[in-house]
């Protein structure tokens, strides 16, 4: 109640502050006259009873004030004064204001932006109805049951073990399957891929989405059969792809080929469950069957393509889940055992289990491992840099309150409270960090956007990294929270200091001694130094993460993908039988193309994450050491310049009629083989059951190269003719060697010319190597430009602690030269402190990044993170930087005019 | 100040309840209410101006005394401050606290080896 009556008090005095005011006048006044009036009886004059009474009263000001103070809109009053007073005073100092605000901007933007993109790979829920409920369910080690043909991110289910998993359980009241796919959605013989994912029917309706527009797919479009499917457009392909086209439901889409209808269109933030993916289109998981002619995934037992999320019952627990699910998992594994599979494999198989995980902030493909520690180390390379700018900002906040010191002397003389003063000059820091956090708040968005920019990938659109980036609680609380801590930071110190009530400052300040004439010269030297050390630990991070990024550009990949362009041709009517005579067309006709080097065919192309690997047979025995294979035509090393060691190139007489024959890299021929030079050797794979083994010849042998990643160590591999496969695919990848850049369109027309109706996709292979090196890009370009930013501040503050000190002891420099120094011995004082100064913070910085490096570790390739060499050149460079940091300023002591320096002040 | 202040030795928040005292025998002006601190205190206490207005706001602001601008005697405006109710329960309360508390501390300084 009293409470209240404060509250009504506090804003009455607020609001009729006059009237307040002039009552508490009345009052006092005729306190005093009351006073006044005792005297005169007690048999004073008038004037004498006057001065009495106001003696014994005090400061009527002072008790004004204390009685006002009383009342806590006296706090709101003083603060808001403070914020007025701060508001003048930085508009005094627009240059001043101006740099801070926007050094804040920068380094709180900067912080801002890498802190979203880690809450999208890491903290943000997922944007569906009670994200708290869904769970992945999955199999407990799917590494050991599986077996068989595996597509998409996330192989964990195949439609079978997807539809009893479905019938059995009784842990979800929903439950929503997905498989992603890339897909072709543009209508005419020029691919272009976009991501599709199948969906299971009730996968919208489990997850509780809305839809931006139209409707979104339910159990009724996911139906044998499928009639004409439907198609649901992501938010972000519909933007882009249909300029945001509101009429477009209704409308028809050509998904590889095939009609869909468009009936919606999902919400902006819903870019499905996979960290750091998006999709373009959804389609029901009944489609598959429409673009799959060939053979389709929902009747294959041991095709894996669907992940799958429940939504937990009420009062039921992901552990609940878990246990339900062990207890039906054998009944679904013996209902759904894959044919034609050895017995161990299906032993393995009848052995798995089902188990549910916390999947609220969604699934976690490859991109939250990939991405957490580089943006943790992000993160703390940007904190690094928003730590040197504060000390930059407190070296300039410092000078301006040596500059105002008189005016606080004065003012604690006359006996302001020193927490007034500090208030009153953290005011301005506060306003300084509020209006630099809304700079970064605006600033973090479009670079968090640029910093996913970054990361798009050139190549196949599959493996894009996506993420939806709006702002949210958390990031702004970052923001905020940030722009705190820097305030605190940059702010207390100066303003305690220039307070600080033991020294006379007023004393000092009317008559300056000049042996006193540099105040604070610890605080300011520590600050320089600190940003020294700093800067110099980003700068080596920075370093080491670039040359991680030119070790893998021109790591020895054993091919060269330069000028070379990959084409996918799709001819899904081509009937098997004559697949084999297409290809050989394609091939030369591609080959007759002037600008075409050379061009060869694979079933794989190298680098694009595509890879089929397994066991071979040597000298009748199954050899432990896993091996690669890829089917490659004649002229196939040559494109990539990946060299023979030994023996021959496929020719075109090695066909299916022919004994089989194989080429096979150094690792196969020397860890599989064991022997240098294997021409003539052979191996075979495990028979079949109810087949015969077929040894196969090596015939050639090249030197090891690339072929899953860059980041990858050399495999063995061994390489088949694509002549020798029995029922070769609906594509055929083509890899063109170009003479001269930009002639693709050249040998695109040529394959359009004699396959009008097959679908192309041409890429240049070297957007594989920057898919590969995107992270690593990322990194670099990132703490490239935080090294930067932190060199330039550190420079700055040792530039400008230089120059305060040449300005504060003009008066001393100007005496030692009347009395004969020479220009070289003043400058040698200050060259020398400011080595003394920046000397220091090498050594901490130094010390700090040798302690610092081995985080870095797994973020490196091919790179000793204590590189000694690295170490000694950044130390060199701060070194001969920093002497001309501080000679600039210094020099310009020796301009000083003895005669005007000893008159001034 | 200090000197003349005698009130600044009063007990912390002891003013509160004087003023209250003061003002439950009758409704009484700022000079007054220190003439009569002065005067039952036969001089022990003065209470200046600049304790005895922060703790009138405070004790109006809390609603305990409320104030109104009458005439004095001497033909004057002055502020009348009077007990309200909560005033008045606040009043009985403290001196209820206080008469205890004294008579505890007078018991301890009192107290010799004997008694225990």
């Amino acid at each position: 109640m009293s409470l209240i009556a404060r509250l009504v008090a506090g804003c009455r005095g607020l609001l009729q502050r006059q009237r307040v005011e002039r009552d508490l006048d009345d009052e006092l006044q005729a306190y005093l006259d009351e006073a006044t009036e005792q005297h005169i009886r007690a048999g004073m004059t008038p004037d004498a009873a006057r001065r009495a009474a106001r003696a014994a009263f005090g400061s009527v000001a002072a008790v004004k004030d204390h009685t006002r103070d009383t009342g806590w809109e006296a706090m709101v009053e003083g603060v808001w004064r403070d914020v007025r007073y701060a508001v003048r005073a930085l508009r005094r100092a627009p240059g001043f204001s101006a740099t801070v605000v926007l050094t804040l901007s920068i380094a709180i933007g900067g912080n801002a932006a890498i802190f979203q993109l880690a809450d999208a790979v890491q903290l943000r829920p997922l944007p569906v109805d009670r994200p708290e409920q869904i769970v992945e369910v999955r199999m407990a080690h799917p590494e050991r049951g599986r077996m068989g043909t595996f597509s998409g991110r996330r192989p964990l289910f195949t439609f079978a073990l997807w539809n009893e998993l479905r019938q059995r359980q009784r842990a979800f009241t929903g439950l929503a399957a997905w498989g992603a796919y890339p897909v072709n959605v543009a209508p005419g013989n020029i691919a272009q891929l976009g991501q599709g994912i199948w969906v299971s029917g009730g996968y919208f309706a489990t997850l509780g989405v809305t839809p931006h527009l139209g409707r979104l797919l339910t159990e009724s479009d996911d139906r044998p059969g499928c009639g004409t499917p439907a198609a649901v457009l992501g938010y972000g392909f519909w933007k882009r792809q249909y300029g945001g086209d509101p009429s477009i439901v209704g409308k028809r889409i050509a998904l590889d080929g095939h009609p869909f209808e468009i009936v919606g269109v999902a919400p902006r933030d819903f870019v499905g469950l996979e960290v750091g993916r998006t999709f373009d289109v959804a389609t029901p998981v009944c489609a598959e069957r429409i673009t799959n002619v060939d053979r389709s995934a929902l009747t294959d037992r041991a095709w894996w393509w669907l992940a799958g999320v429940g939504r937990l019952a009420p009062g039921w627990t992901a552990a609940r889940a878990s246990s339900h699910l062990a207890s039906i998992s054998s009944d679904i594994f013996r209902a759904t055992v894959p044919s034609g599979q050895e017995a161990k494999q299906t032993d393995a198989y009848l052995a798995s289990t089902l188990a549910a995980y916390p999947a609220s902030t969604g699934v976690s493909g490859t991109v939250r491992e990939e991405y957490t520690a580089p943006l943790g180390v992000l993160l703390g390379l940007a904190a690094l840099v928003l730590v040197i700018a504060a000390a930059n900002i407190a070296t300039l906040l410092l000078a301006r309150a040596t500059a105002c010191e008189r005016d606080a002397a004065v003012r604690l003389a006359l006996g302001a409270p020193r927490s007034r003063l500090i208030r009153q000059l953290m005011m301005e820091s506060t306003l300084l960090a509020a209006i630099g956090a809304i700079g970064g708040t605006l600033l973090g968005q479009p670079l968090s956007e640029g910093l996913v920019a970054l990361l798009q990938s050139s190549g196949f659109q599959f493996f894009a990294i996506g993420f939806d980036l709006q702002p949210n609680w958390r990031v702004l609380a970052f923001s905020i929270g940030v722009a705190s801590a820097t305030c605190l930071l940059f702010g207390l110190a100066p303003a305690i200091l220039a307070t600080r009530p033991a020294r006379s400052a007023l004393v000092r300040g009317l008559s300056r001694s000049s042996s006193d004439a540099r105040p604070h010269g610890a605080l300011r030297a520590g600050l320089v130094m600190g940003q020294i050390a700093l800067a110099l630990v980003l700068v080596v991070a920075a370093l080491l993460l670039t040359r991680t990024l030119s070790n893998l550009a021109t790591a020895d990949s054993g091919l060269d993908v330069r000028g070379v362009a990959a084409i996918v041709v799709q001819h899904p009517n081509v009937p098997v039988e004559q697949r084999r005579q297409a290809e050989v067309q394609l091939l030369a006709a591609v080959r007759a193309v002037p600008e075409a080097e050379a061009a060869a065919s694979a079933s794989m192309i190298p680098l694009t994450g595509e890879s089929w690997s397994g066991h071979v047979i040597v000298d009748g025995v199954q050899h432990p050491r896993q091996t690669y294979f890829n089917r490659v035509s004649d002229g196939y090393f040559a494109t990539l310049r990946t060299r023979f060691i030994a023996g021959r190139d496929f020719t075109a007489a090695d066909g299916l009629d022919r004994p089989r024959v194989a080429i096979v890299n150094a690792s196969f021929a020397r860890e599989l083989l064991g022997r240098s030079n294997a021409i003539g050797s052979t191996f075979a794979f495990p028979p079949r059951p109810g087949s015969t083994m077929q040894p196969i010849e090596v015939v050639g042998m090249v030197e090891d190269a690339k072929h899953l990643g860059l980041r990858d160590p050399f495999e063995p591999m061994a390489y088949f003719p694509v002549a020798q496969q029995s029922r070769p695919p609906d594509y055929v990848n083509l890899l063109v060697r170009l003479s001269t850049p930009g002639s693709t369109p050249t040998v695109v027309d040529a394959i359009a010319r004699i396959e009008p109706t097959a679908v192309l996709l041409a890429l240049p292979l070297q957007s594989q190597i920057s898919d590969q090196t995107v992270r690593e890009r990322l990194l670099a370009v990132l703490s490239s430009a935080f090294a930067a930013a932190a060199a330039l501040l550190a420079l700055l503050g040792l530039y400008g602690a230089v120059a305060y000190g040449v300005t504060q002891r003009v008066q001393e420099i100007g005496i030692r030269m009347a009395l004969g120094a020479k220009g070289t011995e003043i400058i040698g004082a200050f060259l020398r402190h400011s080595m003394w100064v920046s000397g220091i913070g090498i050594l901490v910085g130094l010390t700090a990044a040798v302690g610092a490096a081995p985080y870095l570790e797994s973020l490196l390739f091919d790179l000793n993170p204590r590189d000694p060499a690295l170490f000694t050149v950044v130390a060199i460079a701060f070194i001969l930087v920093a002497i001309a940091a501080a000679y600039i300023p210094a020099r310009r002591a020796t301009k000083v005019d003895p005669v005007t320096a000893l008159r001034c002040d | 100040m200090g000197d003349a202040d005698k009130s600044t030795d009063l007990v912390q928040g002891t003013l509160h309840m004087l003023i209250l005292k003061t003002l439950a025998l009758e409704p009484m002006h700022g000079f007054g209410i220190g003439v009569r601190l002065e005067q039952i205190s036969r001089g022990v206490f003065q209470v200046n101006g600049g304790s005895l207005f922060p703790a009138l706001r405070r004790l109006e602001r809390d609603g305990l005394i409320a104030g109104e601008w009458r005439t004095t005697e001497n033909n004057r405006r002055a502020k009348y401050y009077a007990l309200t109710a909560a005033g008045r329960t606040r009043l009985k309360r403290e001196t209820r606290d206080w008469e205890t508390q004294t008579a505890a501390i007078a018991r301890i300084l009192k107290a010799s080896l004997g008694e225990l």
